[in-house]
């Protein structure tokens, strides 16, 4: 089932699961701009069936031939040809026969020079071009596969070329040349299953870090789609969170200092940030506010610092002035003694009754008389004495306003309250304020008063004055102080709430697909494993080890294979309790079953020396795990030694086996070992010629073993050619089912002109006689002589193939 | 299995029992060869039961009859008498064969059968 589809499935099973959740995890998987819009809000579900990925389909391809000229240790081209189709070819060689030059030309061409190892890749690079022939120099491989005729992978260089300036081509028969192998579209099949496994890196797989197994394993299961969509949400999720994040550790800065300020300001900001849903826009209002906070500590200490009295000098000056006042009265006073304002006031009065009755006696004496000169005396001594009155009253004048000024010197009372801010100065500056209100009677008292307790008394407001407003700045100061860190904070804070509802979908998404990632992979993982084991149960042989389950654990840096084993029925892990051949046995019971998988585009296999560290009775086992294998897959093997062909050819498993020698000059030969058909062939011939048989029992054998020879050459025959044209393989294999009998399947090689075909040569029809009616009918002829009348037939049908 | 192929396998299981005085890699060479031999006695039975008999013909004919009457019993048997035929016989740079390989063989043997 297509991953989208099985996921959206088990969405919309899950009832915890929102639509958004559902519509996030959707939107991962088309990519990472869908999922921006869909974490913004405006992410519209494509219609089903558009997630599909448009990569070019793989083809699904058999080996039909590799020739190499010029390269490694082939001199003179030599080929190496495949029937391609599902069969066991065992390719064996000694060491320097020429092999693995074919192996290795095989690799690069199919993957394009991409996947050994690096330290591969350098010793290829230096001596990659053969001594004795070295040009022509190219790898030329022929491949079939369903939909396109025969296809040519060529990997080629110029005479003077080096190693990285091969020219590397595709062509399909009837079809234009097209460079590289990526119109091949199996780019990431290659690396994903793996058709070409080399013995080093079948030991390397196991002995790499668990990670690399996981990712190798992970990789296989097709789950990159699901994987990259994860990831696209963790990656998110890890954005979203990093506000989160910063908030908290800006609150962790900004909290302990606005505790310990007693600003009312810091108090509420305190009040709301330790709430688990902080008002922010109560926080935003006190910062705002600025120093016209509401704070009464503070706005006693501005109305403190605001305090002001009278200058030192004025209420001195004041004093003075009533001082002298007071001085020029008593000196007026003085001078007023000396005459009389009653005698003064008698003259005057005298003298208007003289104006009114003219000269006459002294009414008050009766002795004088009061006459014009009497009159004229009279008037110049009241001249002299209006001045002294004109002084006397300035100076009483002078003494009232004086005493006023003193008076106001004493000013309201003050009001001197710190709210509670404690400066050091109230005390001093109420009881100087006290002394100096105690204002005394009468003017010389006051005089001292105001020049004995006027001085402390503005000193001291004036310095509670200059103490309330260092305390207010202070304040002001130790709140600003914490104002920029509380305003980035807000700013973080105020981020985290308009993304709270992002990062919530986010995270579900994350949980949602890692859970079910984690079972689809083993979900997928299951038929593989069971296949390893099935592997493994028939490699092992004399091993105590059973090989249990295989799973895919841990995430992130911690992910692994969690593979079990028992040991003599105890549980163990599986790694540790192997021996070098049995990792390399179950290296092989892991990757074979990739390389094999039903997805993968390829339908060969091809194993490199897989059996070098293997018993011989491990071998036994490995030939079965191929020949249950080749029945569905090209299986390719290359060895150098003769244990596998040995045993190949001892067994009755079919297979061919292709022999690679080398003679002077590089000149490397193939010649054809045994094939399925020979193998029953020479059965029958040594049945023929037992004499330990009685001859009705060799005519029962005989003719059996004879189609057994002639239905595998036709079914070889058949399907190479084919396949070779690009026909379905389930199509081939329907028509190959449905004839029934040898000379249907004859038919199927020969085409419609089999009975034609039949007569034109006498041992065609007897042969097929053989294979047929002998069965029942018995041999007509000497048993030795059926067997090479079929012999005959079998060697035209090769040529056929 | 008649009574004779049972003998020859309880006799290859002493062997490999540890209960002889033979050292172990000869006990194991000699235990394959007691194996081999019930494997060629229960073909010839298995053939028999065909209607075939191949008291006197040579085991490769034997087993090629096999694969035309019973084609699943012949690949087994195939395998396994060239398994311990290996192990009968002394071969150049090989180890000896061990007791539990020739066991394997012998369970197969069972098992096939």
């Amino acid at each position: 089932m297509d991953l989208a589809e099985w996921l959206l499935d088990r969405a919309d099973a899950d009832d915890s699961v929102g639509e958004n959740v559902k519509l996030t995890v959707l939107a991962a998987l088309a990519g990472d701009d869908a999922l921006d819009e869909a974490l913004g809000g405006s992410y519209a579900a494509p219609a089903s069936g558009a997630l599909a990925d448009a990569k070019v389909a793989p083809v699904a391809a058999f080996l039909k031939s590799v020739k190499v000229a010029g390269f490694r240790g082939i001199g003179r081209e030599a080929v190496l040809a495949f029937n391609p189709a599902p069969g066991l070819v065992v390719v064996a060689g000694r060491n320097g026969s020429g092999k693995s030059t074919f192996a290795e030309g095989l690799e690069l061409a199919i993957t394009g020079g991409s996947y050994r190892g690096q330290k591969k890749a350098s010793l290829l690079r230096d001596t990659w071009r053969n001594l004795h022939e070295g040009s022509p120099c190219h790898v030329d491989v022929e491949i079939t596969a369903e939909g396109r005729p025969v296809t040519r992978i060529v990997v080629e260089w110029s005479p003077d070329a080096g190693f990285d300036d091969r020219q590397t081509w595709v062509q399909t028969k009837g079809a234009k040349k097209q460079s590289g192998v990526d119109s091949l579209g199996w780019r990431e099949a290659v690396e994903l299953y793996r058709p070409l496994l080399p013995y080093e890196e079948l030991g390397a797989m196991l002995e790499e870090t668990p990670t690399r197994l996981h990712d190798a394993l992970e990789a296989f299961l097709g789950l990159d789609q699901l994987t990259d969509a994860g990831k696209r949400i963790a990656e998110r999720v890890k954005g979203l969170r990093e506000p989160v994040r910063r908030a908290k550790s800006q609150l962790a800065d900004v909290k302990p200092r606005l505790e310990g300020l007693d600003d009312v300001r810091a108090v509420d900001a305190l009040g709301e940030v330790k709430k688990r849903a902080p008002d922010l826009d109560a926080v935003r209002t006190l910062i705002a506010a600025g120093s016209q906070a509401a704070d009464p500590v503070l706005a006693c200490l501005t109305n403190l610092a605001r305090v002001q009295v009278t200058n030192v000098d004025i209420a001195l000056a004041a004093a003075d002035g009533l001082e002298a006042a007071v001085t020029t009265r008593a000196a007026v006073d003085a001078d007023v003694s000396a005459s009389s304002l009653a005698r003064d006031e008698l003259l005057e009065r005298a003298l208007g009754l003289h104006t009114r009755d003219g000269d006459g006696p002294c009414p008050v004496c009766g002795v004088g008389h009061l006459d014009a000169q009497w009159v004229e005396q009279a008037n110049a001594q009241l001249a002299a004495h209006t001045e002294i009155r004109t002084r006397l009253a300035e100076a009483e004048r002078g003494l009232m306003v004086a005493r006023r000024a003193a008076e106001a010197m004493l000013g309201p009372a003050l009001d001197l309250d710190d709210g509670g801010a404690e400066l050091p100065g109230i005390e001093a500056a109420e009881s100087a304020m006290l002394a100096w209100r105690a204002l005394p009677a009468g003017d010389t008292a006051r005089v001292d008063h105001i020049r004995s307790a006027y001085p402390a008394y503005a000193d001291a407001v004036a310095a509670l004055a200059l103490e309330a407003e260092k305390e207010r700045a202070a304040r002001e100061d130790r709140w600003g102080s914490v104002v920029p860190a509380l305003a980035s904070w807000l700013e973080t804070a105020s981020e985290v709430a308009s993304q709270a509802a992002t990062l919530a979908t986010a995270e579900s998404a994350d949980k949602w697909i890692k859970a079910n990632l984690a079972d689809l992979r083993n979900e997928r993982l299951a038929p593989l494993a069971d296949r390893a084991r099935a592997i493994w149960a028939q490699l092992r042989q004399e091993s105590n080890v059973d090989l249990g389950s295989i799973r895919l654990e841990g995430a992130a840096t911690r992910r692994r294979v969690d593979l079990r084993a028992r040991v003599d029925d105890a549980d163990a892990g599986a790694l540790a309790v192997m021996s070098q051949g049995e990792l390399n046995a179950l290296a092989l019971a892991l990757f074979i079953p990739r390389a094999a998988a039903d997805e993968s585009p390829f339908g060969f296999l091809v194993l490199d020396d897989p059996v070098q560290a293997m018993d011989p009775s491990k071998i036994d086992g490995f030939l079965q795990v191929l020949g249950d294998l080749a029945q569905t897959r090209q299986v390719i093997v290359f060895t150098h030694d003769d244990r596998l062909p040995e045993s190949l050819r001892r067994s009755h498993i079919s297979g061919r086996i292709l022999e690679v020698s080398r003679d002077v000059a590089s000149r490397v030969h193939v010649q054809t070992g045994l094939d399925p058909a020979q193998r029953y062939l020479d059965d029958a011939y040594a049945v023929a010629n037992d004499d330990g048989l009685t001859a009705d029992d060799k005519a029962r054998i005989i003719p059996g073993l004879c189609r057994f020879a002639v239905e595998a050459l036709c079914r070889d025959g058949f399907f190479g050619r084919e396949f070779s044209t690009g026909r379905p393989r389930v199509e081939v294999e329907h028509e190959w089912q449905s004839a029934k009998q040898t000379r249907d399947r004859l038919r199927l090689l020969i085409n419609t002109e089999l009975d034609t075909w039949l007569t034109r040569k006498p041992w065609r029809k007897q042969g097929l006689g053989i294979c047929t009616s002998a069965q029942h009918t018995g041999l007509k002829t000497d048993p030795s002589d059926a067997v090479r009348t079929v012999m005959k037939m079998a060697d035209e049908l090769r040529k056929l193939a | 299995m008649t009574g004779a192929d049972t003998r020859l396998l309880a006799r290859a299981d002493d062997l490999l029992g540890g209960r002889t005085r033979l050292p172990p890699a000869l006990a194991a060479r000699a235990a394959a060869w007691f194996g081999r031999s019930a494997l060629e006695s229960i073909v010839v039975g298995r053939l028999k039961e065909h209607g075939i008999d191949a008291t006197k013909a040579t085991m490769r004919s034997r087993l090629a009859c096999l694969r035309v009457v019973d084609p699943l019993f012949g690949e087994a048997a195939g395998l396994i008498w060239a398994g311990l035929t290996r192990c009968c016989h002394h071969h150049a740079f090989e180890m000896s064969p061990s007791a539990a390989e020739i066991q394997s063989y012998l369970k197969a043997l069972r098992d096939g059968y």
